[in-house]
């Protein structure tokens, strides 16, 4: 699903490059479960924003499902997001002035689907992830772990094949992130492909194998 | 007609000068508002501050007292720059604003002015930061202490109360402008309007015989008849001629009358027309077009019979689809006087260019010389360049005799309008400051919205939103907001350009094609200003977007 090779980002400073990551090669299977670990300032976050198609400014080749993305312009790298990423964040990053329900129908809204068909959609996730009550409420109206279900919700609802998670536990306490990581291990088991980052080794111990990476190197 | 004092001098401004401080009002509305959104900004920002303030034990009065005190202090600052600019301003209108304006000379800048500057700059101050005030000091304060580890983005009431003072802004800009292009539209048609006369190359000046050796009737005549042939002899001059009135200079004296040989009206039924007493070349050198028969020879004396030459509004009135040649008219003047019509010339306005037509009875000016006596003369080029010398040739037969007014013909049509150009060049001043005022309001709001919603633009860039999603998202929004403030501003301009019917010429207050063009004008400019804050907004990095706080 997923080839990179030689893969490097760094930026120009005066005295010369600082490297942010360095030859990045890397496979991930289709179905597969892999965990991107290392302390902070590794470079695991901008790997998964490059996975993601959130990053442009790096050097090297990224395959991602027969496409090659270093050879796509922006807006084709966007269209590929769509198709099939979904991103679960650190701090949920849900929309303060939206309901759930709203926050749940913005990917769908970029995705030209129809708004009959979206409705319908937004209501099946709403009862598949439990959240039916909630779903009239602001995000400053949830605890965190309710607000990242919500946001587990809005990454799966498009259905991705790859879901990309930063830290999805990290301002979680540890009953919710259990719950979260339980979460992910269902959806792919249904199939969804998911590379997570996490400082946790609790949380690696769900997927099936870790990428460890130092000073922007794969050790 | 018997009217108050008071309402003689500034009756026709009065309507005017309501409207005028109307505008006025609505641009102090529009700037208030662009403050009252500043202030919403600038205490988003410091919304960690009050927090902490209120931490450490302030109470909500207090800090409202805070940030009004705050609001009352800029008010002020604005206030005390605004005198300054009103002091200036009120030399400017001394100089530009028209003769016909009462009391224009004693307007002056004083203490007065100063305490009203003091005044509504505190007014404004307290009625446009209280809202600020509380909407920043309200709401749960804690959560400004923590919310930036929360990844959340900006809430709802604070946009919304900035928006509708966006959409307030949007209505009164539109207001105002629709009002100064009714006046600019309505001040082309007067402009386009045929005085009736040829104002160019024309030099007119007053000759009064009221008093001094020429007063007596006869020596007026004398007099005339002996300094015309001297000034029609200067090189230059094509035509010289005299009467007792001009146009758009003012009514004059009115006799009442009556068509000799067909039933009389009663006495007090009796129409009124205008009458001048001209001399023969008077029509020639004013360029006042002769329709039908003859204008005046020097055979009609005060011994030949009374003849007249009307106006053609006259002629319609009287003796519609027929030739009035030949008809009588018997003129109520002390003795009575049947005088014959023996031609027909153009109207001329009498006292404004919007002004409706009179009806005129012109007579040979041997046969009525009047006291007032006005001398017009018809130049080849330049007319005040003729000035002295006709000053030269009026002394020479009588040095004694005054010459005043001297004015060209351009000159009265210009001071015939001034008052409709003043009030169009200030209305249209206001028009313009609040459509710059507006595209900033609109600017602020976006390029604040914008940087308030930098993280939640990069979360839509990560679920799949492409950079014209992201424009849309935001000129939206703008369109959105210029859509309902153009919506009451036209809505408002409906109700309020009522009161400028009486300054309006051949535009109705109602002008379909004034309020659909001030209303495109505002929505492209709102369109334009908010186009760039969106541009910025797109060029996004999402990376930085979903990390910014």
């Amino acid at each position: 699903m997923i080839t990179l090779r030689n893969v490097e980002k760094f930026y120009e400073a005066g005295y010369g490059r600082t490297y942010v990551l360095r030859r990045i090669n890397m496979e991930i299977k289709e179905g597969e479960f892999v965990t991107i670990m290392g302390p902070s300032g590794a470079g695991k976050s901008t790997l998964l924003s490059i996975l993601g198609m959130l990053d442009a400014a790096w050097t090297g080749e990224f395959e991602f499902v027969g496409h090659q993305v270093h050879r796509m312009k922006p807006k084709d790298r966007v269209e590929l997001n769509k198709k099939y990423i979904g991103f679960v964040f650190q701090s949920y990053h849900l929309i303060d002035n939206l309901t759930v329900y709203e926050n749940l129908d913005i990917p769908l809204s970029y995705r030209n689907v129809k708004s009959s068909e979206r409705a319908a959609i937004v209501c099946d996730s709403l009862d598949r992830f439990h959240i039916v009550g909630k779903r009239d409420l602001y995000p400053s109206q949830l605890s965190g772990g309710q607000q990242q279900l919500v946001a587990v919700a809005r990454a799966v609802i498009a259905s991705p094949k790859l879901i990309l998670a930063d830290e999805p536990t990290g301002n979680l306490h540890s009953s919710q992130g259990k719950e979260i990581m339980e979460l992910f291990k269902k959806l792919n088991e249904e199939g969804t492909t998911i590379v997570q980052v996490t400082h946790s080794h609790d949380n690696a111990a769900y997927g099936h194998r870790v990428v460890n990476l130092a000073d922007g190197w794969i050790v | 007609m018997v009217r108050p004092l008071a309402e003689q001098i500034v009756g026709k401004t009065r309507q005017a000068l309501l409207v005028l401080l109307a505008a006025v009002g609505l641009l102090l509305g529009i700037a208030c508002a662009n403050v009252a959104n500043l202030l919403l900004a600038r205490g988003a920002t410091r919304r960690k501050e009050i927090a902490v303030r209120a931490a450490l034990g302030a109470s909500r009065l207090r800090i409202t007292m805070q940030l009004l005190a705050e609001s009352v202090l800029l008010a002020l600052a604005g206030g005390a720059l605004g005198a300054v600019l009103a002091a200036a301003g009120v030399t400017l209108v001394k100089r530009l604003g028209p003769a016909n304006l009462p009391h224009l000379a004693q307007i002056h800048a004083d203490w007065r002015l100063l305490l009203f500057a003091v005044v509504i700059s505190v007014l404004t101050g307290v009625l446009f930061g209280m809202a600020p005030a509380l909407q920043i000091s309200s709401g749960n304060l804690n959560a400004a202490l923590v919310e930036t580890g929360r990844g959340g983005t900006v809430g709802r009431s604070g946009r919304m109360l900035r928006s509708g003072l966006v959409v307030l802004e949007i209505a009164l800009a539109l207001v105002v402008l629709i009002g100064a292009t009714l006046l600019t539209r309505s001040f082309n048609r007067l402009r386009s309007v045929n005085p009736g006369f040829d104002s160019s190359n024309l030099l007119t000046s007053r000759l009064p015989f009221s008093a001094g050796r020429n007063a007596a009737p006869p020596r007026r005549v004398a007099f005339l008849r002996a300094v015309m042939p001297q000034l029609a002899a200067l090189p230059g001059v094509r035509s010289v001629g005299a009467s007792s009135g001009l146009p758009l200079v003012g009514l004059d004296a009115g006799v009442m009358f009556a068509v000799a040989d067909r039933p009389a009206p009663p006495p007090d039924q009796r129409p009124m027309a205008l009458t001048r007493s001209v001399t023969p070349d008077y029509f020639r050198a004013m360029g006042i077009p002769l329709v039908a028969g003859r204008e005046f020879t020097d055979a009609d004396t005060s011994r030949s019979p009374a003849v007249a030459v009307i106006d053609q509004a006259l002629a319609r009135r009287f003796w519609p689809g027929a030739s009035p040649l030949g008809g009588r008219l018997a003129l109520d003047w002390s003795p009575p006087v049947v005088a014959e019509v023996v031609g027909v010339v153009g109207s001329v306005k009498p006292e404004t260019v919007q002004g409706e037509d009179w009806a005129t009875i012109y007579s040979p000016y041997d046969q009525r010389p009047t006291p007032a006596t006005n001398l017009v003369i018809r130049t080849a080029g330049e007319p005040l360049a003729l000035a002295a010398s006709v000053q030269g040739e009026v002394r020479r037969l009588d040095p004694d005799q005054p010459l005043v007014q001297m004015q060209t013909g351009d000159e009265i049509v210009a001071k015939a309008m001034a008052g409709a150009r003043f009030n169009t060049l200030l209305l249209g001043l206001f028009g313009v400051i609040s459509f710059v005022l507006a595209a900033v309001g609109i600017y602020g709001v976006v390029s604040y919205d914008v940087g308030e919603r930098v993280q939640e633009l990069g979360i839509r860039m990560a679920l799949g939103a492409q950079k014209s999603d992201v424009l849309s998202l935001i000129l939206g929004h703008a369109v959105r907001l210029a859509a309902l403030g153009i919506a009451l501003g036209l809505a408002g301009a409906l109700v309020l350009t009522r009161l400028m019917e009486s300054m309006l010429f051949g535009v109705h207050p109602r002008d379909f094609g004034t309020y659909a063009a001030a209303a495109v004008g505002l929505a492209a400019v709102a369109l334009a200003a908010s186009y760039l804050p969106a541009r910025r907004a797109m060029s996004l990095d999402p990376i930085t977007a979903l990390r910014h706080e």
